[in-house]
């Protein structure tokens, strides 16, 4: 009997199982165990360093100044100034990092409200466009009928050209939007 | 790791489910904790979501000693074996079965950990 277990790495962890030892064996069930006295349901579990820390705080006045007292005191302090000295650097990458991200953010800012100003000027570029081209055509349709009329001709032939160029101004706006 | 699995026994009956672990050494369980593991198709573990984590309470531990993790409720309780060993039952606190198809036992050996600062 094996326990078919693997570890992330693949490694087969599967380990047989003496014959002795297979779940009718006594010494896997919890039959004519002792409860263990005080100790609770949940645990409270403290740092792996927490009885230096303890022991530290315990330490006497001659007890830290002795060597030993002396070289773990040392050690400690150099290993405080480890950690400050790492999350010092942390500090300044995370600074520099919401620098960077307060600049982007600044930049995207001004790109949007750049484009919200193209998109107002665009709007009005629109619509000077359809109505030069709408009142263009309009003047293209009719004045053909007055060119027909003598008395309207020359009349007609001012409306031909504004109409025509109506028309050019309005393709020139559409394109240069 | 001083302390490996070595089966996962009665699976699906809450009563008497439990995982059996055995100590190549002396230690402290404390150190350990068990994952329920979701099973990947090819026969490994995933990583990711564990469903379900056990962190055992410090107690030291010696070699050849049986360390029986069942899924049920009950309370911390240790036995000496005729061999001399000790079984040290822990209870996972649970009202229904753990061990099903698709899961996988996978002890974690965790000699260190740091806190976080606690969720107010």
């Amino acid at each position: 009997m094996t326990a078919n277990v693997r570890s992330a790495r693949g490694d087969d962890l599967s380990v047989p199982v003496p014959q002795e030892l297979t779940p009718s064996s006594s010494a896997t069930e919890e039959t004519g165990s002792v409860v263990v006295t005080g100790v609770a349901v949940v645990q409270v579990k403290e740092s792996p360093r927490e009885f230096l820390r303890a022991a530290r705080r315990n330490l006497t006045g001659d007890e830290a100044a002795s060597p030993a007292g002396i070289r773990w005191l040392t050690h400690d302090v150099e290993r405080l100034d480890q950690e400050c000295a790492a999350l010092r650097t942390e500090l300044s990458q995370l600074r520099e990092r919401h620098d960077l991200l307060q600049r982007e953010h600044t930049d995207k800012r001004i790109e949007v409200e750049s484009l919200k100003a193209k998109s107002h000027v665009s709007l009005k570029t629109e619509i000077l466009s359809y109505l030069c081209i709408s009142a263009g055509s309009v003047g293209l349709g009719a004045s053909p009928k007055y060119l027909a009329i003598p008395e309207a001709a020359q009349f007609a032939e001012i409306v031909l050209a504004v109409s025509v160029f109506l028309i050019l101004g309005g393709i020139v706006l559409r394109v240069l939007k | 790791m001083t302390v490996e699995i070595t089966s996962v026994t009665s699976a699906g009956d809450l009563n008497r489910e439990r995982v059996v672990m055995k100590a190549s050494a002396k230690g402290n369980i404390g150190t350990y904790a068990l994952f329920q593991a979701i099973s990947s198709d090819d026969g490994l573990v995933l990583s990711g979501n564990i469903p379900y984590a056990y962190w055992f309470a410090d107690k030291d531990i010696n070699r050849g000693d049986f360390i029986v993790l069942y899924t049920k409720q009950g309370t911390q309780s240790e036995k000496k074996n005729k061999d001399g060993t000790t079984s040290h039952f822990f209870y996972w606190g649970l009202s229904s079965p753990l061990w099903t198809s698709g899961t996988t036992p996978v002890l974690l050996s965790a000699p260190d950990w740091q806190f976080g600062t606690p969720i107010k």
